[in-house]
């Protein structure tokens, strides 16, 4: 790729971003391949893509580096891009040109990187502010304890650039509450409606629900008291007319299986369901708010 | 290099660099001399440049060379205590881990 056709594709990949930033990052990409003049090519080829540059000019303006990662030789490391196995699932949003390179950082890399980060965290800060003794140094002691938490670009070429999709950063997400909004007001009658509809419905779910609820633990109650009574009385009318009296004990005992039968159903009903219904809704909830708070 | 050179080192190292001329200095031969230091890749430098200059230690002028514009990158009255302090630091942590690895042996 030429000189021209690198700086009119970096232009082109650029030309979304405030023309500030574009001029800035254009010209001193286009100064540095100038000044290479014979090494231009080689340059480039370091480079790794116009994508891979036009990601470190955007990630520069986004003001990521300053949230995360940092500047190593192997290149832009950032602790957000990694995954639980603490291994670089992606560095920043640049796709690999160097396989080896990657998967040599990916592996080797690690324990040195998080020896030396969780170094620079503990002594680090400490480090400089105690040190300072001046009002203007202390001032610097806060920047350089800043500037550790800033990344950067560099190494041996393992990335390679793709904007970030829209949508993603904090400005992307306002354009989505803001969409989101909008639509809202527009179909804001149907959704009445709708949403109307479906509140009936789950408040329908929810009275059965409870119905049920009590209806059973009422009538488990009372087939077990008519179970007892009928016995009773039943055991009483046995002195005046033997028959009758059975007749009526039976049922006593039939309506009392009836209950127990009941109390097994309830006992299952209020032991096992309702606890699992609750902890299914409770977990339901959980895992809405923890999206949320992990999407924030 | 099995090291790894953090964001405050290798801005000590560019301020350093810089800070050698004091009439200023451009962007790739700042990139060429940091790489006599450290490995570092041809496009590395332009987020560490802006930042530095974002956080004024740098200033930058232009100055018309062989038809174009050259941008000139010159260290500033706050790199300098940055730079110093760079200097303080990295002589104590370097003197101490120097220590340690030489009593091992």
């Amino acid at each position: 790729m030429s000189k021209e056709e690198f700086m009119k594709e970096l232009e082109y990949l650029l030309s979304d971003i405030p023309d500030e930033d574009k001029k800035d990052g254009l010209d001193y990409y286009r100064d540095y391949l100038d000044e290479a003049g014979d090494m231009a090519g080689k340059a480039i080829e370091e480079f790794g893509s116009p994508e891979r540059i036009a990601a470190i000019i955007r990630s520069d303006i986004r003001g990521d580096l300053g949230d995360g990662g940092a500047f190593t030789e192997r290149g832009y490391e950032d602790e957000r891009f990694r995954d639980p196995n603490y291994q670089v699932v992606k560095r920043h949003d640049l796709p690999d040109i160097n396989e080896d390179s990657d998967s040599r950082q990916a592996g080797g890399g690690n324990e040195n990187r998080e020896a030396w980060s969780s170094r620079e965290s503990t002594e680090g800060q400490g480090g400089w502010s105690s040190k300072s003794s001046t009002e203007d140094q202390s001032d610097w002691s806060s920047q350089a304890g800043a500037d550790k938490r800033r990344g950067g670009f560099d190494g041996t070429g393992t990335q390679g650039g793709q904007s970030r999709p829209l949508g993603s950063g904090p400005q992307g997400r306002m354009v989505k509450i803001v969409l989101f909004a909008v639509l809202a007001i527009i179909a804001f009658p149907a959704l009445l409606g709708i949403g109307g509809g479906i509140l009936g419905v789950a408040a329908g779910v929810i009275s059965v629900f409870f119905a049920v609820l009590v209806v059973l633990a009422v009538l488990t109650f009372a087939l077990i008291l008519a179970g007892i009574l009928l016995c009773v009385a039943g055991v009483i009318a046995m002195f005046t007319s033997l028959l009758d009296g059975l007749f009526c004990f039976g049922a006593g005992l039939l309506v009392l299986s009836f209950g127990l039968i009941c109390l097994v159903i309830s006992a299952w009903f209020y032991g096992r369901l309702v606890p699992w219904m609750i902890r299914g809704c409770v977990n339901g909830i959980g895992s809405l708010i923890h999206r949320k708070e992990r999407r924030a | 290099m099995v090291f790894n050179t953090g964001a405050a080192l290798l801005d000590a190292i560019v301020l350093a660099v810089v800070s050698r001329d004091t009439e200023g200095t451009y962007g790739y031969k700042i990139t060429q001399d940091v790489r006599e230091a450290i490995d570092i890749s041809e496009s590395t430098l332009y987020p560490v440049l802006r930042r530095l200059q974002k956080d004024e230690c740098l200033e930058v002028y232009d100055l018309a060379f062989d038809g174009r514009n050259r941008r000139y990158y010159k260290i500033t009255e706050r790199g300098r205590v940055q730079l110093n302090l760079y200097r303080g630091e990295w002589h104590v942590y370097s003197g101490r881990i120097s220590k340690i690895l030489e009593e091992a042996g």
